[in-house]
């Protein structure tokens, strides 16, 4: 559905230019739910922007629905839902005025799916779009990427300002019409991902750290807390996949990201002696982040000094 | 779906539309009301404001159709929506035809129309003015608005180039041998490469925004363009007339045109309102011209003087005119040259050689027509719907004529009382030779006072308040048939022995 192959983009020239994303690689499968995570300025908007057309990169390729996104036609915007908090709608036109509008650019337009989206997201037919709340603004901006049932949905922060009863309400009704679409999100807000995301990629000052079905995340990222006959200490030698490594008294916790629940105890007192017990928790998608963000974080300070 | 995107325009600007529109209709029955004569003060006071209004409003309702879906930033919905970006570049020309240009045509066909000319001529007329509107000035507007996101923006923008440019012309005034085209008929030749670079411009800036959304390359472009607009106020003059010479109608009407120097001709009597000043002398050369077609006129678009060997008179001063009529073979003008008074005073008794060198066109008589000199009225294709009447200090006849475009630039209006006396003929023969309507706006013609009475006594006119019951005045027109060259070597003068008395 959607490649992006060692993508590249600069803003700016010279000593002021920014390497906003440097040399992206991914691949978002038809039928999932792919979810592009990381900080803000980590180069998501970006990414979605170049699929989208609306910026150039700078160097490599993206194709979206098997086109280059250079060459992106009206043919393939007419398969792909974009909803993004930075979305300027024309303001001067009523709710049901700028439905009216776009109704005949797509061919496969859903009236009674529009109506149905129009009452379920309670969008005030006569009000004008400038005189929308953000969180409305968010739902008009989904009435107008669902009726015409895209084949890809692109949802660029959505949740973003809104308050936790209109995120409810958008994802509710973004859920129910999914169906066969394929979804790229990007967002910050991992707590709504968490049950949406078939698969992840995270993103780090324009680089992807790494990409992967949440089933394989969730299956390989453990929170592991070892308790020690004595009182614990960071071992000199870390093994690069434990993250996050931290004592408090006789426990040190540490978040293991290769997760295998036959090998773990062997590997653990590889590395420390005097293991009392092992115990292991399952992670959310929130703490793998800030785990992965942290280290992230970490490497780049270690890398500068 | 050109026309989709042009009907949300016109809801979302309809407000602004019909202003424009009002205010180009209420321009149209000013203009109709305070023509010919353009007496009532604040009518005609109206008619300036509506006209601003009109000049500042277009810009910003060309601004607003485009700015409806800017091209430059990221944010805009319509990026992301399947939208064929020739559809939306063709449906804000529709906004534009639809929003400037039918009210424009409509207000052109009226006046036509309502100055009595034929429906043919005044549609003709009209989309002539139109397509010349379309592509010099909306064209250009629609490339600018689509550099920009919003109107801040586009004024800011507007604001930066006229800035740029009032700083240029005052840095670098055209000098030396440069071009002073726009002083002269020719100025249309200038304006013409203005117009085509902002035509090519335009069209490339349209391009690159609507079909590939290269804002800041096109925003180059503009200042390149802007550059070299600047730069061509330089269009040599040489290379402007030669255009000219091409596009001569008859390009051997003057080919035995002869000019020379006539040193037994009387010195020019300065009329009152020719004098010299402090800064300035003026120095009167009779010239005597040969070979003229019968009943045409010479006039000069442009003399270049040089003194002996200096060519310290270097310049393009002054200029001449020349009329050949019935049983004068040899017609004497002329040259009426303005001289700096401390060269004057440092040459003027000096005898040396002068070399002239004169750029001429040649006028053929196009066609004569009479009206009566009080309250007279007349009809003509060339001068449009004129009327007379005696100006209110009761010293001169007024002509004022509506023409359908513009009117000819050289005519020649005389008071006379048929078979019997007839003033002196009054000439305006200033030479525009521009072979298309250049006018962005039609601006009411102004009027024309042809005396026959002096109030200090120091004229007579044969045809006086007392035959103007009779009178009629006799218009004759001219039309620009060759552009020449001639030169004058008049081998020993003394400038002292030519100033004006």
């Amino acid at each position: 559905m959607i490649q992006v192959q060692n993508i590249w983009k600069k803003f700016g020239r010279g000593l002021r230019s920014n390497d906003a994303l440097r040399g992206l690689t991914f691949q978002v499968p038809s039928g999932s739910a792919y979810a592009l995570i990381g900080a803000n300025g980590a180069g998501k908007t970006t990414t979605i922007k170049i699929l989208m057309n609306i910026l150039e990169p700078t160097q490599g390729t993206a194709t979206i629905l098997g086109v280059d996104s250079r060459r992106i036609s009206p043919r393939e915007l007419s398969q792909i839902g974009y909803v993004s908090e930075n979305q300027d709608m024309p303001g001067a036109l009523t709710v049901a005025e700028y439905l009216n509008y776009l109704r005949p650019f797509y061919s496969t337009w859903d009236r009674a799916l529009e109506a149905s989206l129009r009452r379920q997201l309670r969008l005030p037919p006569e009000r004008k779009i400038r005189d929308l709340s953000h969180g409305m603004r968010m739902k008009m901006s989904l009435a107008c990427a669902l009726p015409y049932r895209p084949k890809l949905l692109v949802l660029d922060e959505p949740f973003s300002g809104l308050d936790p009863l209109v995120r409810d309400e958008f994802m509710e009704e973004l859920l129910s019409q999914a169906g066969e679409m394929t979804v790229l999100i990007s967002s910050h807000e991992l707590g709504e991902i968490d049950g949406v995301a078939t698969h992840v990629a995270f993103l780090d000052e324009g680089r992807l750290l790494f990409e992967e079905s949440m089933g394989d995340l969730n299956a390989r990222f453990r929170e592991v807390h070892v308790t020690l006959e004595r009182e614990a200490a960071v071992p000199g030698n870390v093994p690069k996949d434990w993250l996050y490594v931290r004592t408090a008294g006789s426990v040190l916790s540490f978040v293991d990201t290769r997760f295998a629940e036959n090998g773990l105890g062997d590997r653990v007192r590889s590395v420390l002696n005097g293991v009392r017990n092992i115990d292991t928790e399952p992670m959310g998608l929130r703490s793998i982040f800030t785990a992965l963000a942290r280290a992230a974080r970490a490497a780049h300070e270690g890398g500068l000094s | 779906m050109i026309w989709h995107i042009f009907k949300k325009d016109l809801r979302l600007q309809w407000k602004f539309v019909a202003l424009m529109a009002l205010v180009q209709f209420a321009n149209l029955t000013l203009l109709i009301k305070i023509s010919p004569f353009l007496e009532n003060a604040t009518l005609r006071n109206l008619f300036q404001l509506l006209f601003m209004a009109t000049l500042v409003g277009i810009p910003f309702l060309v601004a607003a159709g485009v700015h409806l879906d800017p091209i430059p930033g990221v944010r805009q919905d319509w990026l992301v929506r399947p939208i064929r970006r020739v559809d939306l570049l063709l449906a804000k020309s529709l906004f534009v035809i639809a929003a400037v240009h039918v009210p424009m045509l409509l207000a052109d066909l009226i006046r036509g129309l309502a100055f009595g000319f034929p429906f043919g001529a005044s549609l003709e007329a009209a989309l002539s003015h139109g397509l010349f509107v379309l592509l010099v000035v909306s064209l250009p507007l629609l490339a600018f608005a689509s550099l920009t996101k919003n109107t801040m923006e586009a004024i800011t923008a507007a604001l930066v180039v006229f800035l740029a440019v009032a700083a240029f012309s005052l840095i670098f005034q055209p000098h030396g041998n440069a071009s002073l085209l726009p002083t002269t008929g020719l100025a249309w030749v200038q304006e013409a490469a203005h117009s085509l670079l902002l035509i090519v411009v335009a069209g490339v800036v349209l391009f690159l925004q609507y079909f590939r959304r290269r804002t800041l390359l096109s925003r180059g472009v503009t200042v390149a363009a802007v550059v070299v607009a600047m730069f061509s106020m330089y269009l040599p003059w040489n290379q402007a007339f030669a255009i000219q010479q091409r596009l001569s109608s008859d390009p051997s009407a003057a080919a035995s045109v002869n000019v020379a120097f006539d040193p037994a001709a009387e010195r020019f009597h300065r009329s009152p309102d020719m004098y010299g000043d402090e800064e300035r002398a003026v120095v009167a050369v009779p010239l005597r011209f040969a070979n003229m077609p019968d009943g045409s006129v010479l006039i000069s678009d442009r003399v270049e003087i040089s003194r002996g060997d200096t060519g310290e008179l270097d310049g393009r001063i002054g200029s001449v005119l020349a009329r050949r009529r019935t049983g004068d073979d040899r017609p004497l003008s002329y040259l009426i040259a303005n001289l700096s008074a401390d060269l004057y005073q440092r040459i003027k008794d000096e005898s040396q050689p002068v070399h002239l060198k004169l750029y001429l066109t040649l006028f053929r008589p196009a066609g004569s027509s009479t009206v009566p000199a009080i309250n007279g009225r007349l009809h003509t294709p060339d001068l449009g719907d004129c009327a007379t009447k005696m100006n209110s200090a009761e010293t001169a006849i007024r002509l004022g004529c509506v023409p359908l475009a513009e009117r000819p630039s050289c005519f020649g209006v005389q008071l006379r009382v048929p078979n019997g006396p007839a003033n002196p003929e009054q000439f305006q023969c200033q030479g525009d030779y521009a072979p298309f309507f250049d006018a962005v706006l039609i601006t009411p013609a102004g009027s024309q006072n042809i005396p026959f009475r002096d109030v200090n006594g120091l004229a007579k006119y044969p045809v006086d308040g007392t035959l103007l019951n009779q009178a009629q005045l006799a218009i004759h027109t001219f039309e620009a048939v060759d552009h020449f060259t001639r030169t004058v070597e008049i081998p020993g003068i003394r400038l002292r022995d030519w100033t004006m008395q």
